[in-house]
């Protein structure tokens, strides 16, 4: 789900070896040398920046943080990586990636015509990974601009086909943030008490994650009346008896995320709240019991707004979508619509949720699940509905 | 929590920012201003939306002003519409489906009075930049700047965000010291210190905390553990309601050395002589200059360059607007309700790399901290 980006990425950063070791990467750059090869092309041009950096993590495990990077990967060359820092920088910035070639830049367009030139590649065939959909148009108009030799072709499917396949590392990373997520969860169980602000519940299960190595932290959530509107990030609001909450979070670890949603409420649930986180749940394990690999994913969709059924609560549940891909980006391919075109991956993560506002309440469900080829098994558990005793001076 | 706002109407400020925006609007001859936001929220840009709005993006959204009237504000994802229309600067608001932005950005646009002009093109990406273009049917000429020569200088509820920010910074700089002990992991200790500025009401942070006996520049949090005589630098960055405050200090865990205190007090001399010059009417490069001779008298003029710093300091509250960066040759002339944070940070072959930065607010007679921790060396036993 769409959540709200951060100025910085500013939890652990660094490079879990054990986690995702060398080989991984010596794989995938081998595999991509492999398709620039096929594609004609002698070199692949492959950006990324802090809100979208799937694609050059993939082949570098490198993130940026607050700016940009773009990765030159030669069909038959070691690559090059371009990162948006200061020359003081780059120590810190090797530890992140095996490339070993890092250098820092201030002026992309400068420092990507000097690369080329460097490479020989001015009258190249190459290709394009990232640009479309993130790179500033005005840096790439100064490229094109001083490089009038070069076909560009864009490489977006091509890419995105080589990332599709996800390899057991992915599903591993995948199932180290989802353990972060658990813990978030675990927490939220808790931090949310009667006379506590949203603020202040929402500030300790950020704590939990990050004192677990997340690198970014997203939380949306809503209580009380808000729960009837829409998700947000927290605020000042003061829990009180009988509020309901919404929780949604999304975390990175090792550069991939996880989603995870849940309904809260400070007291015995009414019986709509409760058929409402019901109705949530169930269209949740609806599309977890008929997800399986290769499947259109209409049909998840579809499987969750038949266990909604209200035309209502459907109008909201849309907007919010059912789901996506997840694993180097928060948001992947395919996305879970009624007019989506896609198809599950096989070894792919999906985030599943439905977000149902209705009669002035309002319920939550999601989780992460792991596609194998004959179902899908949840990474994150949640249940509908927790009722929490928690208040302020500690008594449950 | 202090809550503030109580002494200055929100909605007045934001009025009076629009009609200053719309009037550069008319002076220009723009009849309509179309500002794109990517949602991509950094502490280098201004967020000329969220100036005019005060409502804080989750992803791309995009304002039509006309110059004269009230704005529309378009939003995505369109499920975050009733939050945005609960926004103190926004009357009209209309959601839009990421991958229907365009279209509904041109229809929107229908009414404003031509000629258009268009801000935030530099940060488009290239298929969205496209897309404006051919529906706009080519380029629209660069409005870019209309925003931030009005946004130069802090109004009052900006300030008392910024001031509310760095009373926050204040308190995550207490909090580290408190909590770093000798074993813990550098990112163990940015979540605490984080955690105890998002329940004091920070809603992001910059944040950068890094530790060594030796430290080369600032850096990301790592998985390092921290040892007995590390040198912990801090450059705390929260944000309160949209607007950062930042505090840069160091910290080392044991006994300072006579020469580490010894180097530290140039800092402050450093800090004190570039906040002397910091008066309306000065050109900003005069404080990167005053800093610079300190440094230099002791020594060390050849590490008055990168990578042994970035920069003496920066404009800070809602992104950078003027005077942006602070080096020997900017032109920017200070006025008087700026922001910034000086600090020279400096790399000394001796030391490492050490912090020392206030937020200011440029006033008549000279430079107020709105940070408040003391300025000299922080340690504690290990």
């Amino acid at each position: 789900m769409r959540t709200q980006h951060l100025v910085l990425k500013r939890g652990g950063f660094y490079w879990d070896r054990a986690l995702l070791p060398r080989e991984v990467f010596d794989t995938r750059l081998r595999e991509v040398q492999a398709a620039i090869a096929a594609s004609g092309d002698e070199a692949w041009l492959i950006y990324g920046d802090a809100q979208g950096y799937g694609d050059i993590a993939f082949v570098s495990h490198f993130v940026p943080r607050l700016r940009s990077a773009l990765m030159l990967v030669h069909r038959d060359q070691p690559p090059t990586l371009l990162a948006n820092v200061g020359l003081r920088d780059i120590p810190a910035s090797k530890t992140l990636t095996w490339c070993e070639d890092v250098r820092p830049f201030s002026r992309l367009p400068h420092e990507v015509v000097k690369l080329i030139r460097e490479r020989g590649l001015e009258k190249a065939k190459l290709g394009l990974v990232g640009t479309e959909q993130a790179l500033p148009i005005a840096e790439w108009d100064a490229i094109e601009g001083e490089l009038p030799g070069v076909t560009w072709t864009v490489r977006d499917e091509a890419f995105r086909r080589l990332r599709a396949r996800k390899d057991p590392a992915e599903r591993t990373a995948v199932r180290a943030a989802a353990e972060v997520v658990r813990r978030g969860l675990e927490t939220a169980r808790e931090a949310f008490r009667v006379g506590t602000t949203m603020r202040r519940a929402t500030a300790l299960i950020d704590r939990a994650m990050r004192l677990s190595a997340a690198e970014d932290v997203r939380i949306l959530v809503a209580s009380g009346p808000q729960c009837g509107i829409a998700l947000r990030p927290p605020d000042d609001r003061t829990l009180t008896a009988g509020a309901v909450i919404l929780l949604f979070i999304a975390v990175e670890v090792q550069r991939h995320w996880v989603e995870a949603a849940q309904t809260y409420v400070l007291g015995a649930a009414s019986p709509e709240l409760a058929a409402l986180a019901a109705k949530a749940g169930a269209a949740v394990d609806a599309m977890q019991a008929g997800a399986r690999a290769y499947i259109p994913v209409t049909l998840l969709a579809a499987a969750a707004e038949k266990a909604i059924g209200d035309p209502g609560l459907l109008h909201a549940a849309r907007a919010y979508g059912f789901g996506h891909g997840i694993g180097l980006d928060q948001e992947e391919p395919p996305l879970i619509e009624r007019s989506s075109f896609g198809s599950v991956p096989e070894n792919g993560a999906l985030a599943l949720h439905v977000v149902l506002h209705g009669g002035g309440i309002g319920a939550a469900a999601g989780r992460t699940v792991a596609v194998e080829r004959d179902g899908a098994t949840a990474l994150v558990t949640t249940t509908p509905l927790i009722e929490l005793h928690n208040s302020l001076d500690g008594v449950r | 929590m202090i809550e503030l706002e109580a002494s200055v109407d929100l909605r007045s400020d934001l009025r009076r920012r629009l009609e200053r925006v719309q009037a550069g609007m008319r002076e220009q001859r723009v009849g309509g201003l179309i500002v794109y936001y990517r949602g991509q929220h950094n502490m280098l840009r201004m967020d000329q939306v969220f100036y005019l709005t005060d409502f804080r993006s989750i992803d791309e959204t995009v304002l039509l002003i006309p110059a004269e009237g009230e704005p529309t504000l378009i939003v995505t994802p369109v499920w975050d519409v009733e939050r945005a229309r609960e926004a103190a600067g926004v009357v009209q608001v209309r959601g839009a489906k990421p991958s229907d932005l365009v279209r509904v950005v041109v229809d929107a646009a229908a009414p404003l009075p031509r000629p258009l002009a268009l801000s935030g093109r530099e940060i488009m990406p290239v298929a969205k930049a496209r897309a404006f273009a051919e529906a706009f049917g080519g380029e629209l000429p660069d409005g870019g700047q209309i925003i931030p020569a009005v946004g130069a200088t802090r109004t009052p509820v900006e300030l008392e965000r910024i001031e509310r920010a760095s009373a926050i910074a204040d308190e995550g700089f207490r909090a580290l010291c408190e909590i770093a002990h000798v074993g813990m992991r550098e990112y163990e200790l940015a979540a605490e210190v984080e955690a105890v500025m998002r329940a004091a009401g920070a809603e992001d942070n910059f944040g950068l905390i890094a530790a060594g006996r030796h430290n080369v520049a600032i850096r990301p949090p790592s998985d390092r553990r921290l040892e007995a005589g590390d040198v912990v630098i801090g450059e705390i960055t929260p944000m309160y309601r949209g607007y950062l405050a930042q505090l840069c200090r160091t910290f080392i865990l044991g006994e300072p050395t006579a020469l580490q205190q010894e180097k530290y007090q140039m800092l402050i001399r450093a800090l004190q002589r570039g906040s002397a010059v910091a008066k309306p009417g000065t050109r900003s490069a005069e404080i990167a200059r005053a800093v610079n001779e300190v440094i230099a008298e002791a020594g060390y003029a050849e590490y008055c360059r990168q990578p042994y710093m970035r920069t003496r300091g920066h404009s800070l509250g809602l992104g950078a607007v003027v005077p942006y960066d602070l080096n020997e040759d900017s032109g920017p002339v200070l006025a008087a309700n700026m922001t910034m944070v000086i600090h020279p940070n400096q790399y000394l072959p001796e030391t490492g790399y050490m912090m020392l930065g206030d937020t200011v607010v440029i006033e008549p007679g000279g430079p107020r901290a709105l940070t408040r921790t003391p300025i000299r060396l922080f340690w504690k036993s290990a």
